[in-house]
């Protein structure tokens, strides 16, 4: 949808909210005018060392999420019937939502940064794992049968047929991966952290502040926005180069 | 290094047998056309040579390899090029999966990449279709293949590329031990020094029909059409493919 439309429908919007709570005032849900002048305020109180902490928590969990599932994914699409078993184990856990982890990633690993780390984790781990695995499973035949008529070795095969012919769904649950990172991370932060947006929300709310929560939540879609914008760019890039 | 199929037997999964005692002999730097309807079993023939198919049973033996040259080259009928790399990199591939020094890969490639007009640089997503074709013959014979198998690797592309396909080809597979799979009359006229016609039993098991010497030197250009060796020898497939025995499955009867 072009940039431009997403505009005209999000400033109309913007102008419906605040013309209905200018009509029916409710402090239940402040207008946007007040939401940007809460916003203007809470700049100059850390609000943007929230976002830089739960950005650095998205990093980390998202790195380490990527790098253990791209790595189990490929070693358990070559592992036969026993990766099949492992995969199929790793797939029950796969409904369980993020925040549902919450509690033992507290008695594990405290309130803190390792916590939030974790439920990152499990909310990007997941996904990824399963695009990987399906990916390198779902390579063309002909391509494995020329590599087989080659006489190339399973390694060989991995590297120059398998992995590249699987660049572009990784790619994608990649960028899936990251924006349930996102997600997960302000859940976690809701009941699991001493900074953040999702923390910033979970403050605000228990001081009866609704602009205040709607500036944090507000700054969850645009960096969810922009996030999901950067890596539906590297994500074309990888299928321009190995796509079909 | 000649080949030879002795008492090939073979059958899919849950089918009926394909192959059952099945003889061929194919003498060393000649090219022998296997010519049939289509789905009789002409490509798995050629995976069975390749071994990329496991025979139930019998014996497919090639004489010995001579040193530096991979047994098997394999041409199928779509290139298979691999889209994200280039023409060089793809007939590289095969240097590599063969154990080839990266440092001979140049004396390998560069005079086939001339013989058939191809730049290394191009990438493969962006070749027509003879030339993707040229790019899969140069892969296959970068090997210097003892045998070289063609899987119908003229059939998707128009008969004027085809025409520059066979000039191209030929001198470059001279010499060198070649099967090819067809269902072209004229192409198994064309290219080979003997045609074993193909026919299946009603049961589905495969048979060979006929064999069909054609007795002219390499390389045969366009002009080779005109000549009596090929008009005599198309004439006598013709026969051979629409006279059929009791018995037997009439060639548009096939399995495909």
């Amino acid at each position: 949808m072009p940039a431009r439309d997403v505009l005209v429908v999000g400033v109309a919007a913007l102008g419906f909210w605040e013309l209905g709570a200018r009509l029916w005032p409710s402090p239940a849900l402040p207008p946007p005018s007040a939401v940007t002048v809460r916003a203007a305020e809470l700049l100059g109180t850390g609000l943007l060392s929230h976002v830089l902490d739960s950005l650095a928590r998205v990093g980390a969990g998202y790195l380490l999420a990527s790098l253990a599932a791209v790595s189990l994914g490929v070693l358990l699409s070559l592992g036969g019937r026993p990766g099949d078993a492992v995969l199929g184990a790793l797939n029950s856990l796969r409904p369980i939502p993020p925040i549902a982890w919450v509690p033992l990633a507290i008695l594990w690993f405290g309130l803190g940064d390792p916590s939030a780390i974790f439920i990152v984790f499990v909310g990007a781990f997941f996904p990824i794992l399963l695009q990987v695995a399906w990916a390198l499973r779902s390579c063309p035949p002909a391509w494995l049968e020329l590599a087989e008529v080659l006489g190339a070795s399973s390694r060989l095969t991995l590297a120059e047929v398998r992995l590249p012919a699987a660049l572009p769904r990784i790619a994608t649950g990649l960028r899936t991966g990251l924006g349930l990172a996102w997600t997960s991370v302000v859940a976690a932060e809701l009941v699991g952290a001493q900074s953040g947006l999702g923390y910033l929300i979970q403050s605000h709310r228990m001081l009866l502040d609704p602009e205040g929560v709607l500036v944090g939540m507000a700054c969850i879609g645009l960096a969810g926005v922009g996030m999901d914008a950067i890596a539906a760019r590297l994500e074309a890039a990888v299928l321009r180069r190995w796509g079909p | 290094m000649s080949l030879q199929i002795e008492g090939l037997s073979f059958a899919w999964p849950d089918a009926s047998p394909l192959f059952e005692d099945f003889f061929l002999e194919c003498a060393e730097g000649s090219v022998t056309a296997l010519l049939g309807p289509s789905g009789v079993g002409k490509s798995t023939l050629l995976r069975l040579i390749a071994g990329t198919l496991a025979r139930n049973a019998g014996n497919i033996s090639r004489s010995a390899t001579r040193h530096g040259r991979a047994p098997v080259g394999f041409v199928f009928q779509d290139p298979r090029l691999l889209p994200w790399k280039n023409v060089w990199d793809n007939a590289a591939l095969a240097l590599t999966a063969a154990g080839v020094p990266p440092a001979e890969h140049p004396e390998r490639l560069r005079p086939l990449l001339d013989a058939v007009g191809l730049d290394g640089k191009s990438p493969a997503r962006s070749l027509s279709g003879g030339m993707a074709q040229r790019a899969a013959l140069v892969r296959a014979l970068a090997l210097r293949p003892e045998l070289l198998l063609l899987d119908e690797p003229f059939t998707a592309v128009d008969p004027l590329l085809r025409e520059g396909l066979y000039a191209v080809a030929q001198p470059l597979w001279s010499g060198t031990t070649t099967v090819l799979v067809t269902h072209d009359l004229g192409e198994a006229a064309r290219l080979a020094d003997r045609v074993v016609v193909l026919g299946a039993e009603r049961s589905g098991v495969v048979r060979v029909r006929q064999t069909v010497e054609v007795r002219a030197p390499h390389p045969r250009d366009v002009s080779f059409r005109r000549s009596e060796a090929y008009t005599r020898t198309v004439q006598e497939l013709e026969a051979l493919v629409f006279d059929v025995a009791p018995g037997e499955r009439a060639w548009h009867a096939s399995r495909a």
